[in-house]
């Protein structure tokens, strides 16, 4: 007998039990997504590390003819296990011409940073391509990393044109791979693979006078290893350790940290939709169950109907949304960085599957505690539908009488939602969510694109940034005239060309600081400018370190070191022991913000240079600088000149390509989702509504007037979850996104707020969307019957 | 004036694909200012004809004409503005929306109206629900929530939303058949009064003593109308019990 109850209820309710099918399923899939992709980005840098096999010490250097001091000091160092090395030779982009497949057009070669090709495919520092499988090549092949050939528009089957030391030599572009050393954007140089044939042969017919050599060195006392290679005093192009490495990965967090806050908002989602579907479903059985209690059936045996329903139709709709999270989860991870090798945990299913089994037993608890408490009920509560009947209370908050000229239907969709406000949070929270994940990313692509993030990296604004295309040639040099007579041939050069301008460099030195033990030494990248006497950087606190024994720190250098302004910090350089006294904090997104700042006057060998940022300028007359960039970009064509804004883009022009597109995807997911929300609440609705559908059809009202009740009624919801989640979004921004930013570095950061789209493009956007797609699933009240006036509750 | 005439209305239903005829060539006329009764065994077509004629259902075949208005030529929303502006409901269950107080469920119709859409109109909107609702009796529970008043308050109040925009003509559906003999009295004594204003009425019933003060009798049977029953109009100083029999005896020799 329990079996027919139960084979006409599912039949009987079929709409009803379809759409808590659906919604468990959407819900599985929401959840086994997002916590697989949770997983996988958390774990992401790790992974990465892992696969490419990085080692604890990576360094670069020059090497002329067959001298290696490096490596004769590697063969004896007790301090290192193993090591391995990488012979590479630099090209320049200005020698690379594009000739593309589709078009035959011949471009210019684009790349802010410096190139070298090598062949070496080691045990170490893997390089992987699109599949992150190793790229096989072949003679005439060439592979690229993915910064490199999205910023030259490449595709597979370009030709690349090498003119090396007068030869030139043709490559098509078979692999954009994934570098996990020098592939981020946050690190300047790139690999880029030919086969060894081809490298031995251009070797051969040129005399390529200096090599790079990349080394990965092995150890198990990292600091034990480092002490004693500084003391070396080697000529070093870079180092980098395996932390420093990780956080070369700050950009590719941005876009995981983001990834991360739209699944833990979908999981928040599909809760919020099961605990509302299950409820709505089940108080819609309460009536049945009470004349079940009438008729005598004890409440153990409803119980168990109600539950052996529930749990074949949470089975179910948990195997559907099982199978449905894997694609959707890949959608999700389509947005992340495509220089990241991810764990594909979907060959091994297992948090998918608990996440199933987990959906399962929700479903199961929410119904049993809702089958538990109808045991309290009388049979005729159960028969009212929980209600006594004798607890009354007005329910509109806003009488019909005092609307003067609103609508009846739009008074009516917004009493219903006055009236049931319970009910409809559920609604408003879940659409919430879904803007603070498009309203979240926004601020984060805004702020990234805007012209203050130079600052952000620990530098000042300038009037313009020039690459002479040859920056890595000062390092490791000793010298610092040679810059200095640099700049000073710049400075002459572009003064003739009409715009005097005062020319300084951004440079990079790595230095060890103590506190009070020596040997507890903390590495910092600390920055120093050439000539920059002009203007003042950004500072959070303090003033501008101008004495020589002076510094400043970013709040994360003075957090780590446990020191503030006024404390002393020491350095010991080049054998010589140096006192600082802290003069200002600032903040960087540099190496994670382990950044310092020595004062212009403090005289440092630039043997020690790990690196230069870039050479900036500020003209010295008020001329109009957009026009004096072109016009000094027209005499120099060697050189690249750029805007503040440009320089932005440029470096950060990937990543903002990036987190545009991630946050266009979210967009799209989540019109998505309020979609299918919209489609299913509206269809919910509207099967408990059947009796006042039908009552005011009687009544007279017209179709579109009900059509427009029920459409208006979410757009309502909707407009009240925008205004909400645009609330939330200034409260929520600085501790979701804000907190990605405080991980790279910048501690302090403003998040940029461009109101009309915030507050105008993206709600509106979403508003239409759903509100359509409440308008075409309204046409559910055509359908309804007058005869089911007597539905009415 | 005729305010209803039915020509040849047929109604079918196909259920379990077997074709189902609970109409067949319906035809009468009701006049304006009449209050016409429809009587007949239970699952005979009374409520089908009634739903059917007022453009709530739609029929198989033949012509209803309301007012000068033919019903079968008119669209959907044709027929939603003539059943808002032009007639009025009453149902045997008093349905009314659960999240509007009682005033509001009987404005509504009447701010969905044409004259109810305009700001200026509201105000008289609600002086006529006002006086509506004292003339029946329920002003004190204009405020109320629906399940907070007896039925007979619901019922009155169902009356007052059918009358808010001002009908030609009310239809009800067995508008007693949810209340006790007192109460169902004095709401039967309502609809006597509305009618005796001019609005016209046709109402569905079981019971003879309601029958008894319309004007006309029509009894239904299996989807037929099998004869009609003039009473006259119900004056105050008529003897019910008269009435009373004159249609019992008529109604026994219809079969009833």
């Amino acid at each position: 007998m329990f079996l027919r109850i139960l084979k006409k209820d599912l039949t009987r309710k079929k709409t009803m039990n379809f759409i808590l099918f659906l919604f468990i399923a959407i819900s599985t899939a929401f959840l086994a997504a997002s916590v697989n992709n949770l997983t996988i980005l958390t774990n992401a840098v790790d992974y990465y590390l892992e696969q490419s096999n990085t080692p604890d010490y990576l360094v670069m250097a020059l090497v002329e003819g067959d001298v290696d001091p490096l490596h004769d000091y590697l063969k004896t160092d007790s301090n290192s296990e193993s090591y391995e090395i990488q012979e590479g030779f630099d090209v320049s982009s200005l020698d690379i011409t594009i000739l593309r497949k589709d078009t035959q057009e011949v471009d210019s070669y684009v790349s802010g940073q410096p190139i070298c090709l090598t062949a070496n495919q080691g045990d170490s520092i893997k390089i992987f391509d699109e599949d992150g499988a190793i790229p096989l090549l072949s003679s005439g092949e060439i592979a690229i990393p993915y910064v490199d050939a999205a910023s030259n528009n490449l595709m597979i089957g370009d030709q690349l044109t090498l003119v090396i030391e007068g030869i030139s030599k043709q490559f098509t572009l078979t692999h954009i791979t994934k570098d996990s050393v020098f592939g981020s954007s946050m690190v300047g140089l790139k690999r880029y693979l030919i086969c060894p044939s081809d490298y031995d042969e251009i070797l051969a017919q040129t005399s390529i006078p200096i090599k790079e050599h990349i080394y990965s060195i092995y150890t198990q006392d990292l600091a034990r290893f480092e002490k004693a290679f500084k003391n070396e005093n080697f000529s070093l192009v870079f180092y980098m350790t395996d932390s420093m490495l990780r956080l070369s990965f700050i950009m590719e967090m941005l876009i995981s940290g983001i990834l991360i806050i739209v699944s833990v908002c979908l999981i928040l989602i599909s809760f919020f939709m099961l605990r509302f579907t299950i409820i709505f479903t089940l108080q819609e059985d309460y009536q049945q169950i009470g004349i079940m209690k009438a008729l005598g059936i004890k409440d153990r045996r409803l119980s168990s109907i109600y539950l052996t329903k529930y749990t074949a139709l949470a089975l179910i709709g948990a195997t559907f949304g099982f199978f449905l999270s894997f694609p959707f989860g890949r959608l999700l991870l389509s947005g992340s960085s495509p220089n990241m090798l991810l764990k594909d945990t979907h060959k091994t299913p297992l948090a998918n599957a608990l996440c199933a089994l987990v959906v399962v037993l929700l479903v199961i608890a929410f119904c049993y505690s809702s089958t538990n408490k109808l045991k309290k009920f009388t049979v005729m509560e159960a028969i009212r539908k929980g209600s006594t009947g004798e607890r009354y209370h007005r329910k509109n908050f806003i009488a019909l009488k005092n609307c003067k000229s609103l609508p009846a239907a739009i008074y009516m969709a917004f009493n219903d939602i006055t009236s049931n406000l319970k009910r409809f949070s559920i609604l408003i929270i879940t659409f919430c969510l879904g803007i603070l994940l498009i309203i979240i990313p926004l601020n984060a692509a805004n702020t990234l694109k805007s012209e203050n993030i130079v600052e952000l990296f620990g530098m000042s604004i300038p009037d313009f940034f020039v690459d002479p295309g040859n920056l890595t040639s000062y390092m490791g040099i000793g010298e610092k005239e040679t810059l200095v007579n640099a700049l000073h041939d710049m400075e002459d050069a572009f003064a003739k060309d009409g715009y005097p301008a005062d020319l300084f460099a951004e440079l990079v030195f790595p230095v060890s600081y103590f506190t009070d033990d020596p040997d507890i030494l903390t590495s910092i990248a600390t920055l120093q400018s050439y000539n920059n006497h002009f203007r003042d950087y950004a500072l959070l606190d303090g003033t501008m370190a101008v004495l020589p024994n002076e510094i400043m720190l970013t709040e994360l250098s003075a957090k780590e070191m446990n020191v503030g302004i006024g404390d002393s910090i020491h350095a010991t350089i080049d054998g010589t022991l140096y006192d600082f006294i802290i003069t200002g904090t600032f903040q960087s997104m540099n190496m994670a913000g382990k950044n310092a700042r020595f004062a212009d006057s403090f005289s440092i060998s630039y043997h020690n240079l790990a690196g230069i940022n870039n050479l900036e300028g500020v003209f010295r007359e008020e001329v109009n600088t957009q026009e004096a960039i072109l016009t000094l970009q027209e005499k120099h064509p060697d050189y690249i000149f750029e805007t503040p804004a440009q320089y932005a883009t440029s470096t950060l022009g990937e990543i903002i390509t990036q987190v545009d597109s991630l946050k266009n995807l979210i967009a799209l997911v989540i019109i998505g989702i309020n979609i299918l929300i919209t489609a299913l609440m509206m269809k919910t609705l509207m099967t408990r509504e059947h009796g006042e559908i039908a009552l005011l059809k009687s009544l007279g009202f017209s179709r579109s007037t009900l059509r427009i009740w029920q459409t208006v009624r979410i757009s309502i919801i909707l407009f009240f979850a925008i205004i909400l989640g645009i609330i939330l979004s200034i409260l929520l921004g600085p501790v979701t996104v804000g907190q990605v930013f405080t991980y790279m570095g910048a501690n302090h950061i403003k998040l940029v707020v461009i109101p009309i789209e915030v507050y105008i493009k993206y709600p509106l956007l979403v508003l239409a969307a759903t509100t359509t797609a409440a308008f075409i699933c309204s046409r559910g009240v055509d359908q309804v019957d007058f005869k089911e006036i007597n539905n009415l509750e | 004036m005729n305010a209803l005439t039915v020509k040849d209305l047929c109604k079918t239903y196909i259920i379990s694909k077997k074709q189902n005829n609970v109409l067949r060539n319906i035809n009468f006329t009701i006049k304006e200012g009449e209050l016409t009764a429809i009587m007949g065994p239970s699952g005979s077509g009374k409520s089908t004809l009634l739903y059917t004629v007022s453009g709530m259902d739609s029929m198989s075949a033949g012509h209803v004409t309301f007012f000068g208005k033919e019903l079968d030529h008119l669209n959907s929303n044709q027929l939603s503005d003539v059943r808002l502006d032009e007639m009025g409901f009453i149902f045997q269950q008093m349905h009314m929306l659960k999240n509007l107080s009682i005033y509001d469920n009987i404005i509504l119709p009447a701010y969905q109206s044409q004259n109810g859409r305009k700001r200026n109109k509201r105000v008289t909107i609600n002086e006529h629900a006002r006086s509506l609702m004292f003339k029946l009796g329920i002003a004190d529970i204009e405020t109320h929530d629906i399940n907070e008043v007896s039925g007979g308050q619901l019922q009155r109040a169902c009356i007052c939303r059918s009358l808010i925009n001002q009908p030609k003509m009310i239809f009800a559906d067995e508008p007693t058949g949810s209340l006790n003999q007192q109460t169902s009295r004095e709401v039967m004594n309502e609809l006597i009064r509305i009618n005796q204003e001019g609005t016209t009425i046709m109402l569905v019933t079981h019971d003879l003593k309601i029958a008894a003060k319309t004007d006309r009798i029509l009894y239904i049977e299996d989807g037929c109308i099998k004869g009609e029953f003039s009473l006259g109009k119900y004056l105050e100083e008529d003897s019910i019990k008269d009435r009373e029999k004159k249609a019992s005896n008529w109604l026994m020799a219809m079969g009833w």
